[in-house]
């Protein structure tokens, strides 16, 4: 109720719900982005772009639907579109990307528990359609249609690939504490 | 071993924080940016307020509609992630505002709860948000009218209490029972007042009696939102009598239907001195309709 109510606040022009929406939603924004990208950095310039593109245009959010899918769902489209675009350029330029540079922040490196930590080590090994599934799914409370929607795939393809990443953590995670 | 499930438990548990600096940034930027959203040239931005005074013997009636957003999120319980202190204020100042139009202070304009809700007049036109209409009826109800409930109970309708100081019900009717409600009833007719706002917005209604004993009313402000397949009408319903304030949040009705307010005991009955109900008081009943244009 307390988001209907920002939404229809933010809609006829507050700032005040704005920052209200920003404050409640960052955080988890700025995670899913991180788990997405594998880099705080970048995450945070996403949420950034995200949430001054929301306030540019309030006339685009609906009132019906969720809140936090929106903006999820705002984040991963992003997070795709850097991806897809730091591909083309190191092919354009026929070089290979380095995995990391020294802006780089990678998730497990914000993160203090160390069995997070791994986690968050275990996650970035995943295929980015898995990683993404998993991460929407878990941290962005969307739904497995919505994730469909999302990534263009029937709901079937995703409920897969979400069960192949999640089998893949497990067993890089119990290899971890096998060793 | 970890399971499936652990391993899902953590990954919700994961959890990132920007630092203050970058958050401040973002907010910053935030802010600018929707400063100038709303600086571009809109197609219908405008402040409107207007205000209607009737009078009618020692009766005053004023029915006031404020195209501002002043009450969402101001009353409503359940609302705990807002800042306390924040609610607290909004609810204050548009008490204070409606009770300055019962006791008859310099009214103005609404309060802005905000600095968002005090730029409303650059909001963009959002061609998403309906336009809700409101009929208010306030009726006096006499002490040979109090058969009237025995109506509402033959349909099957039963008067919520809502509050005991002011004594105050409420029911929510559908149009056939309104209907039909009407054709039973006939009430001695205060104002009708008609208010049309955008989804989100508030409308105001106040009725206010010049006494000896000083001014006495009531105010009510009105809050709709409509369903997203447009059928029903969510309406947030703010009132005050001059001392105690409450809301009833998220009446739903149907387009058409209608919202009854019963208010015991409002405003003295110089009329009929104490052969009315309530030992010399007034009941109040204030008939809203909602309907989508």
């Amino acid at each position: 109720m307390e988001d209907k109510r920002l939404i229809l606040r933010f809609k006829a022009g507050s700032t005040e719900a704005l920052c209200r929406i920003y404050e409640k939603y960052e955080g988890v924004m700025l995670t899913v982005a991180a788990g997405l990208l594998n880099d705080v950095n970048a995450a945070q310039d996403a949420v950034h772009d995200v949430f001054v593109a929301f306030a540019q245009s309030p006339e685009r959010l609906g009132l019906a639907g969720s809140l936090r899918s929106y903006l999820t769902t705002c984040v991963a489209n992003l997070a795709r579109d850097r991806l897809r675009a730091d591909r083309r350029q190191a092919e354009h330029s026929q070089q290979v990307v380095p995995e990391t540079d020294e802006r780089t922040i990678p998730l497990s490196r914000a993160i203090h528990d160390e069995e997070l930590r791994q986690l968050a080590d275990a996650l970035a090994v995943l295929p980015y359609e898995q990683r993404e599934a998993v991460v929407l799914h878990l941290k962005g409370d969307l739904t497995f249609r919505r994730i469909a929607t999302v990534q263009g795939v029937s709901i079937n393809t995703v409920q897969s690939r979400y069960r192949y990443g999640i089998d893949k953590l497990r067993s890089l995670l119990n290899g971890e504490v096998e060793k | 071993m970890k399971s499936a499930e652990q391993i899902e438990q953590s990954i919700r548990k994961l959890d990132i924080e920007a630092g203050a600096q970058r958050r401040e940034r973002t907010l910053h930027d935030l802010v600018a940016a929707h400063t100038q959203q709303k600086a571009k040239p809109q197609a219908s931005g405008r402040r409107c307020f207007g205000r209607t005074i009737m009078r009618r013997k020692s009766l005053r009636i004023a029915a006031a509609v404020a195209l501002a957003v002043l009450l969402v999120g101001a009353f409503s319980p359940g609302t705990g992630s807002v800042a306390l202190s924040q609610t607290q204020r909004a609810v204050n100042t548009t008490l204070a505002w409606l009770k300055s139009m019962i006791v008859g202070n310099s009214i103005g304009e609404p309060p802005a709860l905000s600095p968002g809700a005090d730029e409303i007049g650059e909001q963009t036109a959002n061609p998403n948000r309906r336009e809700v209409t409101c009929v208010a009826r306030v009726s006096v109800v006499s002490a040979d009218e109090q058969g009237l409930w025995q109506s509402l109970r033959d349909q099957g309708i039963e008067l919520v209490r809502v509050s005991t100081d002011p004594e105050v019900y409420y029911a929510t009717l559908s149009r056939e029972q309104a209907q039909s409600f009407d054709a039973s009833v006939t009430l001695k007719r205060l104002s009708e007042p008609r208010v049309t706002v955008l989804e989100g917005e508030s409308g105001f209604i106040a009725v206010t009696d010049v006494t000896p004993q000083g001014p006495q009313g009531l105010a009510v402000a009105w809050l709709p939102t409509v369903s997203s397949d447009g059928r029903k009408i969510e309406s947030t319903i703010s009132f005050h009598d001059g001392h105690d304030g409450f809301e009833i949040p998220s009446v739903s009705t149907e387009s058409g239907g209608v919202v009854l307010i019963l208010a015991r005991r409002m405003l003295p009955d110089q009329e009929n001195g104490s052969q009315s109900a309530g030992g010399g008081s007034k009941d109040i009943l204030i008939r809203i309709q909602v309907d989508i244009p």
